[in-house]
């Protein structure tokens, strides 16, 4: 049991150093890499090794006659958090996110303390100390307390009510719900029931299977299958148009869209908000085939209400592309990125 | 002798009465059918034989004859929107959230009285029957009051609804006129068969009588549904028309229009979401007595009230989401468009908050369980277990709450690169958030488990192997489902939507398995104390008002999301809103208008309470008189 | 009886019923709707 401890320590004051190393700017906080793909429940074991750490470090405090009084144990849990959400993770969360995992870790602080009697009494204790001012040092505290805590609130007033010339915050809806049809080229496409027409087996028949069996391999790095190379002459069917689309692709989309079609192409970080992140599992991994083809199709332009403000620059591409076009680059989108097309069967 | 066979035919007589209220509007709807049905068909058949307009169902697909008139094409004026100086919208907003709250309340009550006074009546420890009893009581007695407030409110619902927007409400009686009929009539069952429950609770309250008694809580429940799922059967056609051709116009088959594609998932939502709230109202009823109560006994006596309130609230709780899944399953597959407005864009938004109470309710939850082993001697040994408990629910919690789309400023976008945080992005999608959620309320179901087991040591021979067995089994299911998260990543969304299933059965299988796992081991164990009623923290009382205020607060917000999903429609893509109010609130405009609104209902309830307590006064005497030994012991003191 | 309650025992039993239940849950409740729990492995 010691020897657990010891080494849960250990982790502890490791961890704690790693961490003070980051907000200090000392250590970058990409020494350990978060690895793509497993980055969500990197963090959250993460999380748990610094709780399984200070469990072990409380414990050998607590042999060594040095124990941390509940209190402080809580308050310290806490603003560890907060740190570790503001320096660990990278790219920075925004506010609104932090503010709310903030006030989560506050509530489970909270539960962690009060959850039994005597836990809540040594927690209030401290404050009750002060409250009482028995003590010198206690009596100074409260009327320190007295002084800043009015202060405190008037700051945040005031930083309340002064005018601000930050650009508001928006709520986007980024995948506004689309119409049940659309027309593009004189045609009509009912979107729940389109299909994207190149998506086809070697004969020529409408084949999902066929399709996500060749596209590139999701995970670390995104590799080809073998024997799936669009780049081949030979290849019919699928993989030909996937090479089409990615002609267009790169002809017209990827100033924007980037090469690796992740949203940073060479004119992105014009635009605000910067284009859509194709690889990300947000966009259109969780979209029907149809629905890309109806917002490349009609644009930023053709955003339905919903889409207030409707932030996006995107021309309407059925003005320079035909419908095979169109069809083809979202087929290579597909392809590229290694997802497949939401479907509702 | 005669007297008791006086009485029993009395019951008899009142039982056949309530079965006869009970199909009383039955009967007289049935002839009200056949001339809604049949009459202007023939009419218009008499007058142009050869021209029957046919019509065909916008849902049903079926080929009917037209018998109503179309929807009407409102504009915007005096005429078809009569109005204040105000937003009509707000006002039946008003009205309406206040009628559904009081109604669920005493739907819900009823049903809780029926599972109580059963429970008295099976139960063979006289003193725990005579509490369980005087409980159920309690409990009708609070809601009797809550029962003429839901009248009045439905009175002032329809008042509004007729003198703000009296074309859209025509045109709903004109297709649903037999059913609002059968509706009145059943509202006219339900107050018989309430006053002759409640005030013929103490002639019947032995032996056969009593069982006549509980049939009639009953048949009490069977109306109370019943006038329910007919409620449901209007807000179901304004989502999801049937039983009309395009142009709105009845095509004679009530039932394709109470039939609708959203109705059952509906009403079975509608229930379980009222028990739960009403289980909440009662524990913050018992809470408030609680903290109000002078002497030990009351606060043994409402300390065991808000358990049992609390309990069934959340036995009802637990499955409310896999209902709202299968709701949701529904409207994705009646209309796509309707899914996607709803949680992907539009109303996303109010997804989150709701996520945010979900979480707040097992959180309190969670809490009041642990609060609760402070009134065991015994349960300390789980006590120091409780920080990793708090850990995983505070994980779950934060997976289940990440939005998929960030609030964030320009600078923050720019920062970040991209609307989608590259790892908090992952816990915006629905497979991460069943993760979260299962999670929660595996934890939930853990928490349940320590808790009963608190104050005992189990004697069955095979004790080690259980406790370990238990232990293994709740570990592979967190795994099992947080496996089932992570994997879903890394197939396709066809095969991903298919990954919940086995994560709900996987959660049902710890509620269950674990459950009778536990009380079996638990037969015949020693008890290291007796579970003190009354020596419970304040802090968990304010848990369990916390939880009430929680589910108040998300029926009003869930509420508003599924009306306002209709966007511009008066009824979905047969009858457009064209009052100037036809728009999509603001998000802090509704979160404010629902706040208002469960202030106001808790204002109000309050003042039920306080009317029930004024009666109470005068009821001690009969009270005391009628239970032996006074003031009831707590239950598992004896 | 008495050599379920030996600690080794009793986990290695309840690690197997633990994890053959829960691999048949998912199995056989996604082959219930038609879908392939073993997607990813088969590919």
């Amino acid at each position: 049991m010691k020897a657990l401890m010891s080494l849960g320590a250990l982790i502890g004051v490791a961890g704690l150093l790693l961490l003070g190393g980051m907000v200090f700017d000392v250590v970058p906080s990409t020494t350990i890499r978060l690895v793509e793909g497993y980055m969500p429940i990197q963090m959250l074991l993460e999380v748990a090794c610094y709780v399984i750490g200070f469990t072990g470090l409380s414990y050998m405090m607590n042999a060594m006659g040095m124990a941390i009084p509940r209190f402080w144990q809580g308050i310290g849990f806490w603003v560890f958090f907060l740190l570790y959400l503001k320096y660990r993770m990278y790219p920075p969360i925004p506010f609104s996110v932090r503010a709310m995992y903030g006030t989560v870790s506050l509530v489970a602080v909270f539960m962690w303390v009060s959850a039994s009697e005597e836990d809540w009494q040594k927690f209030k204790q401290p404050i009750m100390n002060v409250l009482d001012a028995q003590t010198g040092g206690n009596r100074l505290l409260r009327y320190l307390y007295l002084v800043l805590l009015p202060i405190l609130i008037g700051g945040f007033s005031f930083n309340a009510m002064m005018p601000k010339s930050e650009e508001p915050i928006e709520l986007r809806t980024v995948h506004p719900a689309p119409p049940a049809s659309t027309k593009v080229h004189g045609k009509t496409y009912t979107l729940q029931t389109s299909q994207n027409p190149y998506r086809v087996n070697p004969e020529g028949k409408y084949d999902q299977e066929f399709s996500n069996a060749n596209i590139v391999e999701q995970g670390m790095g995104r590799l080809m299958k073998p024997n799936a190379n669009p780049w081949d002459d030979k290849n019919q069917g699928y993989l030909k148009y996937v090479r089409e689309g990615g002609e267009i692709f790169f002809q017209n989309c990827h100033f924007c869209h980037g090469d690796n079609l992740n949203g940073r192409g060479l004119h992105a970080f014009a635009f605000n908000p910067i284009p859509a992140n194709f690889t990300d599992p947000g966009t259109i991994a969780q979209l029907q085939e149809t629905f890309i083809f109806w917002r490349v199709s009609k644009g930023g332009i053709g955003l339905p209400n919903e889409g207030f403000p409707w932030a996006s620059v995107m021309p309407p591409w059925e003005q320079h592309l035909t419908v095979d076009e169109i069809w083809k680059v979202v087929l290579f989108e597909y392809w590229h990125t290694g997802y497949y097309p939401r479907t509702w069967d | 002798m005669g007297l008791l066979a006086g009485k029993r035919v009395f019951s008899i007589m009142a039982l056949c009465m309530m079965v006869s209220l009970l199909l009383l509007p039955i009967v007289v709807a049935l002839p009200s059918l056949a001339i809604g049905e049949e009459a202007p068909a023939g009419d218009a058949a008499k007058k142009d034989g050869d021209k029957v307009e046919k019509g065909r169902d916008v849902y049903y697909k079926t080929e009917g004859i037209v018998v109503g008139a179309p929807a009407p094409k409102t504009v915007d004026g005096p005429r078809d929107y009569p109005r204040y100086n105000f937003e009509s919208r707000v006002l039946l907003w008003f009205a309406n959230q206040q009628h559904l709250y009081y109604g669920s309340f005493v739907l819900a009550v009823p049903i809780f009285c029926m599972i109580i006074e059963f429970m008295g009546v099976v139960t063979k420890d006289k003193a725990l029957a005579k509490r369980y009893d005087q409980l159920a009581y309690d409990f009708i007695k609070i809601s009797l009051t809550a029962y003429s407030l839901t009248a009045i409110l439905g009175g002032i619902l329809i008042f509004t609804f007729l003198t703000l927007y009296p074309a859209f409400f025509s045109y709903l009686s004109g297709i649903f006129r037999p059913v609002m009929h059968i509706y009145a009539l059943m509202f006219v069952a339900e107050s018989g068969t309430l006053y002759i429950y409640y005030y013929g609770w103490d002639k019947m309250k032995e032996g056969f009588l009593k069982w006549i008694h509980l049939s009639m809580s009953v048949i009490l429940n069977i109306i109370g549904t019943l006038l329910m799922f007919l409620a449901n059967s209007w807000i179901g056609f304004m989502m999801s028309p049937a039983g009309v051709d395009e142009q709105g116009r009845y095509l004679g088959n009530i039932w394709h229009v109470i039939h609708t594609a959203l109705w059952n998932p509906l009403n079975l939502h509608r229930i379980l979401g009222n028990m739960a709230f009403g289980g909440g109202v009662v524990a913050a009823y018992a809470a408030y007595k609680f903290l109000a109560s002078k002497t030990e006994e009351d606060r043994a006596h409402y300390d065991w009230m808000g358990y049992i309130a609390m309990a069934l609230g959340v036995a009802f709780l637990i499955p409310l989401p896999f209902a709202g899944y299968w709701l949701m399953r529904e409207v994705y597959a009646y209309r796509q468009q309707m899914g996607i407005t709803l949680m992907g864009g539009l109303l996303a938004w109010l997804f989150i908050i709701q996520a945010t109470m979900i979480g707040i309710l097992f959180l309190s939850t969670n809490y009041y369980l642990w609060q609760a082993m402070g009134r065991m001697r015994g349960a300390e040994k789980y006590q120091r277990y409780i920080k990793y408990l708090v850990f995983i629910l505070a994980c779950g919690y934060m997976v289940f709450i990440t939005p998929h789309t960030m609030v964030m400023t320009p600078a923050e976008l720019k920062a970040m690169g991209g609307q989608q945080h590259p790892v908090l992005g992952n816990y915006g999608v629905m497979s991460a958030k069943n993760g979260g959620i299962n999670v929660i309320i595996t934890t939930t179901v853990l928490s349940f488990v320590w808790y009963m087991r608190g104050n005992k040591v189990s004697t069955v021979s095979w004790a080690k192997f259980g406790n370990i067995f238990m232990g293994i089994f709740f570990a592979c299911a967190y795994f099992n489902i947080i496996f089932l998260a992570v994997y879903g990543y890394y197939i396709p969304a066809n095969v991903r939507v298919g990954l919940s299933v086995p994560q709900v059965a996987t959660t049902l299988s710890c509620l269950f398995f674990m459950f009778a796992l536990n009380s079996v081991m638990m037969k015949g164990a020693k008890q290291l104390g007796p579970i003190e009623w009354g020596k419970i923290s304040a802090r968990s009382q304010y848990a369990l008002i916390m939880l009430a205020t929680a589910f108040t607060w998300m029926m009003g917000l869930m509420g508003y999301i599924r009306s306002s999903v209709r966007l511009f429609w008066h009824v979905n893509e047969i009858m457009r809103d064209n009052s100037p109010w036809a728009y999509t609130h603001t998000v802090g405009f509704a979160a404010n208008m629902i706040s208002f609104n469960v202030l106001f209902f808790w204002i109000t309830i309050l003042f039920v309470f306080w009317l029930g307590s004024l009666g109470a006064k005068k009821v001690p005497v009969e009270s005391k008189a009628g239970i032996p030994g006074g003031v009831p012991q707590p239950a598992a003191s004896h | 009886m008495s050599a379920l309650n030996n600690p080794v025992v009793a986990v290695i039993v309840s690690l197997i019923i633990s994890v053959g239940y829960f691999v048949f849950v998912d199995h056989y409740l996604m082959d219930m709707q038609g879908l392939d729990f073993w997607y990813l492995f088969r590919n």
